[in-house]
C-alpha cells in the first residue's frame, strides 16, 4: 500500500526561513526536490509549523535566516535542538562565501545548535579558503540542476531571441563600487542596460522593494547578459546568478576585480573578468556561441541528485541505487 | 494649445553658463535619435535672467543649432524654479516634456525608454536612474532616484526623486503647474502633490542620465529648505498618516518591453 511504501522510505526535513530573503527558501525546495528524485519522502517547513517526527536527515536551509525569521533566535535554536535528537543527521546549507561575515554567523549559529556540518551548495570548493578549524565541518556539493531545471534547460534549446531585447541587465544592493560598474558598461557596452540597484533591504517573495523571483527571471528573461559584481572584496561565484541566467536563456557576466583572484578550480572562468573588458567582451556580438558553451559546459557538471547521492550515502543512509543513477 | 506628439528637452538655466554646452549636447543628440525614429523633438532652454554670460551663449547656440530643435526663451526678471518650470509648460511645443537641470546631462540613447513608457501607462512621469557623479569625475559613485515611489516620500520631505525625470505636459498642466509661491522644494512639491492626486508616477529601470553634484547648488540651503519642509508637511500629512495610506502609485515599476515587473 502507499503508505506503507512511504514508511519504508528514508524522510528528509528542509527548513527554510519562510520570509526575509527569497534565495533560501528557493535554495531549500530544490534540495527538496532532489531528495525527492532520490526516492526520500520530503517535507518542507519553516521552524514556526513545528515539524514532528523522525527524520533520516534535515537541512537548515541557512539557520541564520531561519532563526532571524523566527524572530527569537534563543527560542529557535532550542527548537532546532529539539529536533536534531529526532533527526539521524542534521546539516546547514550555505551559499554564502566563506570569507564573509554572513557565512561567519551560519558558521556560530550551527555551532550553537549542535550542527556539526555545514554544506556549501555553491560551484568550486571553498574548504581551502577556511581556516583550518572550519575545515571539518564543511563540506561542499556542487550546485547542479534538479530533474525540472534540466527539462527546462531542454526546452530553452527551442526558444528564439528575438524578444531578447534588453542588452543587459544589473540587479542588487546599490553600493558606490557598482554605481561605478553601471556607469563603465553604459559608456563601454550599451546605454540601454536594465539597471535595478536599490538601497539595502531584504529579497522576500512579496511586498520589498526589490525583484522576487519570478519579476528577476521575466527580467533575464528578454536580456541578454546578466552582468554583476559581489557586494563585497571576496572572491565568489554566486551560484543563483549563473543558474538564474542558466535558466532564463542568458548569459552571467561576474565582473572580479582581477583576474588574479580567480581560483584554478573555479569553473566557468571565461564568464568571470574585469570591468576593463568587459566592454569588448560584450560587444563583440557573440552572445549565442558564449550562451552555447556556457550551456553545453553546464550540462557537463554532475546534478544536484548526484551531489546529494554522494552525500546521503557519505551519512550512511541507504538510497536506491537506481534513483540515484538516474538523479 | 494643442499638444503635438514628440518631446520637449527642457534646460531652465540661472547662471550655469559653463555647464550649458553639456546638457545642451547630450539633449540635441537625444532630440536627433529621436527624429531618426520619426519622433518629433526640440530642445528648449528657458533662462531665468542670468548674468553670467548665459544669454550671450544661448543667442549663438541658436543661432547654430535652431534647425536641430534648439530654442531658447530669455526672462527679462529672474522669476525663480516653479515659474520657470511653468513657463516651460506654456512654451514647450511638444507633449511630453524631459526636465534637464543645466549642469545634468542626458543620456540620450534611453529617452525613448521613457517615453514608451508614458505612452504605454498613460502615466503623469516616468523617472528612473540617475548615475551621480562629482563635477570633474568621469565614473559615478552614487545613483539618484533609483527604485519606485514607496511611502517614504512623506517619511523624509527631501527630493527623493529628482524633477530629471518625463512627465507629461498636460497632466502637469491638468493640476495646475508648479506652486509658484514656493523657492525651495519646488519639485517636491509636484511630487506630493501627483501622488496625493492620484496621478501615477512610475519608475524604469534604466539610467536616464547623470547628476552632477555642484557644491553650491540651490538644494543645500537646508535652513530654508526645513521651513518649505514644515509647510509640505502642514499641506500633504499633517496628521501624519500618509505613510499608512496605499497611493495609487506605490511600487510601480514598468520596463516597455516587459511591462509591469
Amino acid at each position: 500500500m502507499q503508505s506503507d511504501s512511504r514508511r519504508l522510505s528514508p524522510r528528509a526535513l528542509i527548513l527554510i526561513p519562510g520570509t526575509v530573503n527569497y534565495f533560501y527558501n528557493l535554495s531549500g525546495r530544490r534540495v527538496a526536490e532532489a531528495f525527492e528524485e532520490l526516492g526520500f519522502a520530503v517535507e518542507v517547513s519553516t521552524l514556526g509549523n513545528r515539524p514532528q517526527g523522525e527524520y533520516d536527515c534535515c537541512f537548515l536551509s541557512n539557520i541564520s535566516e531561519i532563526l532571524h525569521a523566527h524572530g527569537d533566535a534563543a527560542d529557535g535554536l532550542r527548537r532546532i535542538i529539539t529536533l536534531g535528537s529526532h533527526c539521524r543527521v542534521m546539516a546547514s546549507l550555505a551559499i554564502d562565501c566563506v570569507a564573509t561575515p554572513w557565512y561567519h554567523r551560519i558558521r556560530d549559529f550551527s555551532a550553537q545548535a549542535g550542527v556539526g556540518l555545514i554544506v556549501d551548495l555553491g560551484l568550486y570548493d571553498q574548504g581551502p579558503f577556511l581556516p583550518p578549524a572550519d575545515r571539518a565541518s564543511y563540506r561542499f556539493v556542487l550546485s547542479g540542476l534538479t530533474r525540472s531545471e534540466a527539462q527546462l534547460l531542454e526546452r530553452l534549446e527551442e526558444q528564439d531571441d528575438s524578444d531578447r531585447t534588453i542588452p543587459w541587465a544589473f540587479v542588487g544592493h546599490l553600493t558606490p563600487h557598482r554605481a561605478a560598474l553601471v556607469d563603465h558598461l553604459i559608456q563601454t557596452v550599451d546605454p540601454r542596460g536594465f539597471v535595478y540597484m536599490p538601497a539595502p533591504a531584504p529579497y522576500t517573495e512579496t511586498g520589498s522593494p526589490h525583484l522576487n523571483q519570478q519579476q528577476f527571471e521575466r527580467v533575464l528573461g528578454r536580456t541578454r547578459y546578466q552582468v554583476w559584481c559581489s557586494h563585497h572584496q571576496f572572491f565568489y561565484m554566486e551560484p543563483e546568478r549563473f543558474r538564474s541566467s542558466l535558466l532564463t536563456g542568458g548569459v552571467p557576466v561576474k565582473i572580479v576585480a582581477s583576474r588574479q583572484e580567480i581560483p584554478e578550480s573555479a569553473p566557468l572562468g571565461y564568464l568571470m573578468m574585469e570591468a576593463a573588458e568587459a566592454g569588448a567582451h560584450l560587444r563583440a556580438g557573440g552572445f549565442p556561441q558564449l550562451r552555447r558553451r556556457f550551456r553545453d559546459d553546464w550540462r557537463r557538471l554532475p546534478t544536484l541528485g548526484q551531489e546529494m547521492a554522494r552525500l546521503v550515502r557519505d551519512f550512511g543512509i541507504e538510497i536506491d541505487s537506481s534513483l540515484s543513477r538516474a538523479a | 494649445m494643442m499638444a503635438q506628439a514628440g518631446v520637449t528637452i527642457a534646460i531652465p538655466n540661472w547662471n550655469h553658463e559653463i555647464l550649458l554646452p553639456r546638457a545642451i549636447t547630450s539633449a540635441l543628440r537625444a532630440v536627433k535619435l529621436l527624429r531618426s525614429e520619426g519622433v518629433p523633438g526640440e530642445v528648449l532652454v528657458i533662462d531665468d535672467c542670468s548674468r553670467d554670460g548665459s544669454q550671450v551663449l544661448l543667442r549663438q547656440l541658436e543661432a547654430l543649432y535652431y534647425r536641430d530643435g534648439l530654442r531658447c526663451i530669455a526672462f527679462a526678471a529672474n522669476a525663480g524654479l516653479a515659474a520657470s518650470r511653468n513657463q516651460t509648460l506654456n512654451y514647450a511645443r511638444y507633449r511630453y516634456l524631459a526636465f534637464l537641470d543645466a549642469d545634468n546631462e542626458l543620456i540620450p540613447e534611453n529617452l525613448s525608454l521613457f517615453l514608451r513608457t508614458l505612452d504605454q501607462t498613460r502615466a503623469a512621469v516616468a523617472y528612473g536612474n540617475l548615475l551621480v557623479r562629482s563635477p570633474t569625475a568621469n565614473s559615478a559613485h552614487h545613483v539618484l532616484s533609483n527604485e519606485s515611489i514607496q511611502t517614504k516620500l512623506f517619511r523624509y520631505l527631501g527630493n527623493h526623486v529628482d524633477a530629471f525625470s518625463v512627465w507629461d505636459r498636460l497632466q502637469l498642466l491638468d493640476v495646475g503647474g508648479y506652486d509658484p509661491s514656493l523657492h525651495f522644494l519646488e519639485d517636491h512639491e509636484m511630487w506630493l502633490h501627483l501622488a496625493t492626486n492620484g496621478r501615477r508616477i512610475v519608475f524604469v529601470p534604466a539610467v536616464l542620465g547623470y547628476y552632477y553634484i555642484l557644491p553650491t547648488a540651490m538644494s543645500r540651503d537646508i535652513p530654508k529648505q526645513e521651513l518649505v519642509a514644515a509647510r509640505l508637511l502642514r499641506i500633504f500629512d499633517q496628521v501624519k498618516v500618509r505613510e499608512l495610506l496605499q497611493m495609487n502609485t506605490c511600487h510601480l515599476r514598468y520596463h516597455p518591453d516587459l511591462g509591469y515587473i
